[in-house]
């Protein structure tokens, strides 16, 4: 099925770091009741209890986590893909300013973000929200509104939201407003 | 400030397997052995090249059996190739098997990059020399100062000033 974008609505929500160059960078911390640390593959587990926090950009915590690392251009690991498993719930903080144009998501908001599964997939720099028969759809909730798919997929080097085989979004009337007047600029030529 | 790339989080983890693997590298004598005595031993361990590249120190070595060894107070710093430290692993006690080179205890594990980035601590561990694996038992936390999810490329769109 055709995909569906949603570039206007959604579009900051994981563009994590903007503005965030001026500002210390907070300590992030990771926990779990278990890990392991694959030497030879690149391969981090992590299960039991996961919770991973970034103050100020993303608070996650999920049943399991899975870390595949690959090797960038300069020779240096970097993680290629991270899984987070069961019971995946996101709260991800806006950056107090960014370049798109906002309707649902505000900047500095709360996005709340729940799903069976959630992939970042560091090649094509991407975050994919998946349910499952137990736990629903994947669902993204904020101040002013919510939406849900089957496949959430944010687009993060394009700051564009990608929603696949369908949506369905709720929103507060009010958000709305404001709006009445306001045109897109005209594209460069 | 200047922004941590997102990659330095994946090199200090791997870092902490690689410092494992700079225990008890492949063709290395393990340091509790010979070395290790009532009083305590330090055993530094250089390439060949002789650059220093760890240094292991323990309170004491108590032999359990030909093989296996338990070592009090260990810590192990290793060093980059300017002699700069880059990380510190230590733990109350651990077993060491000579000829397995695996180490492992059910007590903690706490390691940390030198330069404060980045820090694991677990309680109960097992180091496989074999295959490569570190598995910590309970009570896993890291630290680390990047973004985790933060791209290497930076977005189409840069934010607004």
């Amino acid at each position: 099925m055709k995909p569906t974008l949603l570039p206007l609505l959604i579009a900051p929500l994981l563009v994590v770091a903007a503005g965030a160059e001026d500002l210390p960078l907070p300590e992030g911390s990771l926990d779990a009741a278990h890990g392991i640390i694959e030497q030879k593959n690149g391969n981090w587990h992590f299960w039991g209890d996961v919770h991973l926090v970034y103050p100020g950009v993303l608070d996650l915590t999920c049943d399991d986590m899975q870390v595949a690392q690959a090797t960038d251009a300069n020779g240096k690991p970097r993680p290629d893909r991270i899984i987070a498993t069961t019971n995946v719930v996101m709260a991800i903080v806006m950056p107090p300013t960014t370049n798109s144009v906002t309707l649902a998501v505000k900047p500095g908001g709360l996005a709340h973000a729940t799903a069976f599964q959630a992939v970042f997939n560091g090649t094509d720099n991407t975050v994919t929200l998946t349910g499952s028969a137990a736990t629903g759809l994947p669902k993204v909730v904020t101040a002013d509104g919510a939406f849900s798919g089957p496949l959430l997929t944010f687009d993060r080097a394009r700051g564009r939201f990608v929603a696949t085989n369908g949506f369905h979004m709720t929103f507060k009337a009010e958000m709305l407003k404001g709006l009445s007047g306001k045109t897109n600029a005209p594209s460069a030529k | 400030m200047k922004r941590v790339s997102t990659v330095q989080l994946a090199t200090a983890l791997a870092s902490v397997a690689l410092v494992m693997a700079l225990v008890f590298p492949a063709g290395a004598q393990a340091p509790a052995g010979p070395a290790a005595g009532p009083s305590g031993f330090s055993f530094p361990y250089k390439d060949k090249a002789g650059v220093l590249k760890a240094r292991f120190t323990g309170a004491s070595s108590t032999p359990k059996s030909p093989t296996l060894h338990l070592v009090r107070q260990f810590r192990v710093e290793t060093f980059r190739g300017d002699g700069t430290p880059e990380l510190v692993g230590e733990a109350p006690e651990c077993l060491l098997d000579l000829s397995t080179k695996d180490v492992s205890s059910a007590g903690m594990l706490a390691m940390r990059q030198s330069d404060g980035q980045f820090a694991v601590r677990g309680e109960g561990f097992a180091w496989s020399h074999e295959s490569g694996r570190l598995v910590l038992s309970n009570k896993v936390h890291v630290t680390f100062r990047a973004d985790p999810f933060a791209s290497a490329a930076k977005p189409a769109n840069p934010p607004r000033p």
